[in-house]
């Protein structure tokens, strides 16, 4: 919907006067203008709420698709993080499928291969970046979103694959209880 | 001679503007609002079993929770009936074990490999209202104390 102009809607109202009107009853009042200036009000005072609470936000954290988050007391704001997601049947990394689950339930041993090696290219890139700035190589925090109701097995093997691969500040992403 | 006219500011096309991004803000905003538990994974130089003496552990099976802490009798507390019971008297025994050491900040969990994730940070929010704030996820790989992880 968009307005053409108030004015046509004025030009509307100046017809569309009561019965009373008709009857000539308030003919010298003179032409009905529409006021916008209220609903003006509410509109740029509803804007600057929303715009100033996405601001207070902080870092927007995406859920990832499939996995619903456990809920906790915790209060930690979620810090610019790369994202391992641990879904039912998947886990991901930035939002790309790594590995089924189905598949680690064959593989033995705490290291998750194809996590490992996506971690590493995710390095690659963090040190490309970091030697084009001419900085040295700080590796991102990562915030992992499991599903609440994944075996502590699970969770087990990708901690140990992030600290095998170098990530050692993690942390664990959770739905604020009320 | 100056002579005044009046104004009529034109506010369609802002209106227009306000239109279109306020549903789009309410639209994108989150409802759900997502925070973290923050931990740090030992690098292997700093992999270690803890050794601070009043650390209590805290067993999750399937069927209990069991409190040891060293100079403090066991507490088993079910996994049956009211959520908030059970939550009650582990955060009790939890804070019956800070008490003897106040200083201490630190607990251990010990889940099994079949315990689910949700039961885990169940345990580390009772943890935290009894003041243990920094957690360590013992390892399932062994059944001796070798900490895996630990939360800050």
């Amino acid at each position: 919907m968009q307005l053409r102009s108030t004015r046509g809607l004025t030009r509307r109202l100046r017809g569309s006067r009561s019965p009373s009107a008709r009857l000539g009853q308030s003919a010298e009042r003179g032409p009905v203008t529409l006021r916008l200036n209220s609903f003006m009000d509410i509109l740029t005072i509803l804007l600057l709420f929303l715009l100033k609470s996405f601001v207070a936000e902080g870092e927007s954290v995406t859920p990832t698709p499939g996995v619903s988050l456990p809920y906790s007391a915790g209060r930690d704001t979620p810090p610019a993080s790369i994202v391992v997601g641990i879904s039912n049947d998947a886990i991901l990394l930035g939002g790309q499928t790594v590995s089924r689950i189905s598949d680690l339930h064959a593989s033995d041993g705490l290291i998750i291969a194809p996590l490992a090696a996506a971690l590493e290219q995710v390095r690659v890139q963090q040190a490309e970046q970091a030697q084009l700035r001419g900085e040295e190589l700080a590796l991102r925090p990562v915030s992992i979103q499991g599903d609440r109701d994944m075996e502590f097995m699970l969770l087990e093997r990708v901690m140990a694959t992030l600290a095998e691969s170098g990530y050692e500040t993690v942390s664990l992403a959770v739905v604020e209880a009320s | 001679m100056r002579r005044l006219v009046e104004a009529d500011i034109d506010l369609a096309p802002l209106m227009n503007v306000f239109f279109a991004i306020v549903p789009m803000l309410l639209l994108s905003a989150v409802s759900l609002q997502i925070t973290v538990i923050r931990l740090g994974l030992p690098s292997d130089a700093t992999a270690a079993p803890i050794e601070e003496i009043h650390v209590p552990t805290v067993r999750v099976a399937s069927e209990s929770f069991t409190v040891q802490c060293p100079g403090l009798p066991d507490v088993v507390v079910a996994r049956a009936g009211d959520a908030t019971t059970q939550r009650d008297l582990l955060c009790s025994a939890l804070r019956a074990s800070k008490a003897i050491a106040v200083d201490n900040q630190s607990v251990q969990i010990q889940p099994s490999s079949t315990t689910r994730y949700h039961e885990i940070v169940w345990v580390m929010d009772c943890a935290r209202d009894a003041g243990l704030t920094e957690t360590a996820l013992l390892s399932t790989g062994d059944s001796t104390d070798d900490s895996t992880n630990e939360g800050r």
